[in-house]
């Protein structure tokens, strides 16, 4: 597992590019949404002494206050926001073809190459995002089934412990969605390897590769995933005993950059999962390794 | 000797009669728990009535679950009415959940007259007040009952989906047989005979306006004292985790309006936990029953429901206004209370939630869920005039907010005095909208009985705004200084206000200033835009209208002020916020 690891980070470290792309994507696409917000709601906040609350903590009280006085506003956003995010949703369908081409290719592409993959499987990927929809739906079926079974006296209780009691009941829910977000990315990463075999092909040796290293593409998985759930916690923590502690400009600051250290951490946890799958399914000689007309043509 | 004497005066006091002024009920039942019917009869002793009566007029609330799916076959049927030991029955009138019996004869003012009805109740299948669900028969409402009497006649309701059982206060005794593998819960248990396969469990409830029964099996019992007052909690085991949160929010709550508004005049309290199978809880005579304690138990909407049903004992229980009619007077009221303990015993803000950095209020949440109807219905309409949604918008919440504002205007000393003289005033009677409304306008800064009315018949948006704040140099004010050592700058400061339906009572606006001495203004506005001019040494550092939010049901209360000076970053906080949970949204489509 350690060798897998530092292959995976190997991999991840060459493909670093992929890890800022993500980012700052999301970033640059965040706040092009958030931004024309701010500049509607600061006017009804700044000045008010009502809405200073919110410098000491996450007050509902006053983003209920301003849902109310700006509700037309909000609900504009809501909508335009639902657009934005189908949109966002096909960018990223379109990127995946690039990414996971990357990921699987013992070389570095260049952009040609990339944004190349990118539109060669970009219905692929679209194929694999319906499927993969009916799959989580299915996982989170099975995963609240198995909920059931937890006995619920271990959770029982008021206050911060029925909290933590509702975080582990959905952390209990998280492995079968894991599960899926692995599948999904051994099916991009066998489309990525074999972009013109029909699609049934592609599943079934996809699925072929998942059942026959279940056990170690999860658990590569949790190797990373653990490590930054606790770094992220411990920054989103940090992030609102700032603000709360501060409770000034400074404060909102060093919250956003908290947030932000967060949200990029989320990127690069997940790239570097990637990384490591391809770096298991590179092992599947047959199944993973680019054929002719794919990425290897190039060189 | 001595002591047989005292055993004959006794039962000449035991059997004398009634001296407490209430009709006198007596109930004499068997429950047959496998047919899920009640039979028996209701006896009523009335007390005579200042004018003359030509009918008797009861409630079978049971009836309003005729209306329901797969409830048509329950509800009560009379089978004879004896009016003075005379068969009557022929002269019933049912309608609904209405029963009118029309006297062989008129009774005079001050005769007392007797009813005898033989019933059937047809329990419903219904997790509510009245209804049989998974083995546990919640029995509310359930025998014929005098409907409620105002002054020259009885009141005729007509019950639905929003109305519970109105009633007078009577004393209430009643005997009930049932099964002796069940569990019968109530308060006011004088004793419990077992015999071979039956029980009988004699009731006495002076006075009251129902015999609430719970028939369950599974039940364990918690006893505290609480005061002089025993609090038996009865709850199933896979809900004793909530036991210690239950036990000691009721007992508070008992001691608070025990303190603050009436003592609590009985000596025993039963809560049942788990009790009520809809979400939430009902209250009933001395007993309250609580819905199963589920999810959401990290927000204190639980120990808040538990305040509110407890608050129900004096407001219901103790003033015993009509529910179906004016359920404000109960509801309103009870929930404003909720807010206040609940304020109370968690020290303020973020008292419905606090977590993480996380923080909301209760008295918010009924901002945001009065908000969609607070400027269509009043919170004085009778139960049943409102939609489902919409009653518990209007009665619960904009009344706590409406409560909140009327009380606030009082001033925290008048305002107790006015609980304390409301519920001493009215104890044990049924007080009505204009006893409200009259005796809290003796209380009000502005002695108008039409403006309380206002208030609580209110659909107006109010809403108090600063607009705009000026500050100039006072040149007219430097210059009458300059003969001094060292003049002190002059600021004249125009500060512009909005006043949006107000009601006509004072509002204060303050103008804090940057050396930090502080000047309340009080106005009462018109409506309209106002201006205002203050000359002083600083300049302003926050103008605002309302500063103590006196006024819960100001639509915005975000442009109650301007401030200029004071932490800033309300907004960038708001748009860091939102991008990182536009970016976690993202993330969780995009997979990275």
């Amino acid at each position: 597992m350690a060798r897998l690891v530092s292959r995976g980070i190997d991999n991840c470290r060459k493909n670093f590019a992929i890890w800022y792309l993500l980012y700052f994507g999301k970033l640059i696409l965040a706040a092009a949404f958030s931004i024309p917000l701010l500049t509607i709601i600061n006017m009804t906040v700044e000045n008010s002494r009502y809405a200073g609350a919110l410098l000491g903590d996450w007050s509902l009280d006053v983003i209920n206050e301003l849902g109310r006085a700006r509700e037309n506003v909000f609900t504009s956003f809501l909508i335009v926001l639902m657009f934005y995010s189908v949109i966002v949703f096909l960018f990223k369908q379109f990127l995946n073809g690039g990414i996971y081409s990357s990921l699987l290719a013992r070389r570095k592409l260049d952009r040609r190459d990339f944004f190349g993959q990118s539109a060669g499987l970009f219905v692929g990927n679209l194929k694999v995002s319906a499927l993969m929809a009916l799959v989580y739906v299915l996982l989170l079926a099975v995963a609240l089934a198995a909920g059931s079974f937890v006995p619920e006296k271990p959770f029982q209780g008021f206050g911060a412990v029925a909290l933590y009691s509702t975080f582990l009941r959905v952390a209990l829910l998280y492995p079968f969605l894991i599960a899926g977000t692995i599948l999904s990315d051994v099916l991009r990463f066998r489309l990525a390897a074999h972009p013109a075999e029909a699609f049934r092909y592609t599943l079934r040796a996809a699925l072929d590769t998942y059942r026959s290293r279940f056990v170690q593409l999860n658990g590569v998985y949790y190797v990373y995933f653990l490590p930054f759930v606790a770094v992220w916690l411990l920054a989103e923590w940090l992030a609102v005993q700032v603000t709360s502690g501060m409770g000034n400009m400074l404060g909102v600051l060093l919250e956003l950059i908290l947030f932000q250290v967060c949200a990029f951490l989320r990127t690069g946890q997940s790239v570097l999962g990637s990384a490591t799958i391809a770096c298991v399914v590179q092992a599947d000689q047959d199944g993973f390794t680019p054929g002719q007309g794919e990425v290897t043509s190039s060189d | 000797m001595r002591i047989a004497w005292l055993r004959y005066l006794a039962l000449i006091a035991a059997t004398a009669g009634p001296v407490s002024g209430f009709d006198r009920v007596e109930l004499d039942v068997t429950v047959n728990d496998s047919a899920r019917t009640i039979s028996g009869r209701v006896s009523v002793d009335f007390e005579p009535r200042p004018v003359e009566l030509t009918e008797l007029r009861f409630r079978l609330y049971a009836n309003v679950y005729r209306n329901k799916r797969d409830s048509s076959d329950s509800g009560t049927e009379v089978d004879s009415v004896l009016i003075d030991g005379r068969d009557v029955t022929s002269r019933v009138t049912l309608d609904g959940t209405d029963f009118l019996v029309t006297l062989p004869g008129p009774v005079g003012p001050g005769v007392p007259v007797s009813a005898d009805i033989r019933f059937v109740t047809h329990v419903p299948e219904d997790p509510g007040r009245l209804g049989y669900n998974r083995d546990q028969f919640t029995l509310a409402g359930w025998f014929p009952m005098p409907a409620p009497w105002a002054d020259t006649g009885w009141v005729r309701i007509e019950y639905g989906e929003n109305s519970e059982p109105a009633a007078d206060l009577c004393d209430m005794d009643a005997t009930i047989r049932l099964a002796d593998t069940l569990q019968l819960i109530a308060p006011g248990i004088v004793s419990v005979e077992h015999g071979a396969d039956t029980q009988v469990v004699r009731i006495s409830l002076h006075p009251a306006q129902d015999v609430p029964v719970v028939i369950a099996t599974g039940y364990e019992a918690d006893e505290t004292v609480c005061g002089g007052t025993t609090l038996k909690i009865l709850f199933r085991p896979e809900h004793a985790y909530v036991l210690d949160t239950v036990r000691e929010t009721a007992c508070r709550t008992l001691a608070y309006m025990s303190e603050n508004i009436l003592p609590y005049p009985f000596d025993e309290f039963v809560v049942v936990v788990g009790g009520y199978g809809i979400g939430g809880g009902v209250e009933l005579p001395r007993m309250i029953l609580l819905g199963k304690p589920g999810a959401g138990l990290f927000t204190r909407f639980y120990p808040a429901m538990v305040i509110h049903e407890v608050v129900h004992q004096w407001f219901y229980g103790m003033l015993a206004s009509d529910q179906a009619n004016e359920p404000w007077l109960d509801e309103s009221v009870a929930e404003f209370f909720t807010v206040k303990i609940n304020r109370l015993m968690t020290h303020g803000r973020g008292d419905l939630f606090s977590q993480f950095g996380f923080s909301a209020g209760f008295e918010s949440s009924h901002r945001t869920t009065s908000y969609p109807v607070q400027d269509l219905v009043p919170i004085d309409r009778p139960a049943d005039a409102y939609g489902r949604g919409e009653y518990f918008a209007a009665v619960y919440s904009k009344g706590a907010l409406v409560m909140m504002t009327l009380t606030r205007l009082m001033g925290a000393e008048q305002e107790r005095q006015f609980w304390q003289e409301y519920a001493g005033r009215f104890q044990f009677t049924r007080p009505t909208r204009a006893d409200f409304v009259s005796l809290a306008t003796e209380y009000m800064p502005t002695g108008d009985t039409a403006d309380v009315a206002a208030l609580i018949s209110t659909i107006a948006p109010l809403d108090f705004a600063i607009r705009s704040v000026s500050v100039t140099r006072d040149e007219t004010a430097a210059d009458s200084t300059a003969d001094s050592a060292r003049p002190e700058p002059q600021y004249r400061i125009t500060v512009e206000y909005t006043a949006r339906h107000p009601l006509g009572f004072p509002v204060d606006l303050r103008l804090e200033y940057q050396d930090g001495t502080v000047q309340d203004t009080t106005v009462t506005p018109t409506p309209g835009r106002h201006r205002l001019v203050f000359h002083h040494s600083n300049g302003p550092a926050c103008v605002t209208i309302d500063p103590e939010y006196t006024y819960a049901i100001d639509r915005n209360l975000l442009n109650n002020s301007i401030q200029f000076a004071g932490p800033r970053g309300v907004g960038p906080r708001l748009f860091s916020g939102v991008l990182f949970l536009v970016e976690s949204l993202f993330s969780l489509l995009w997979g990275f």
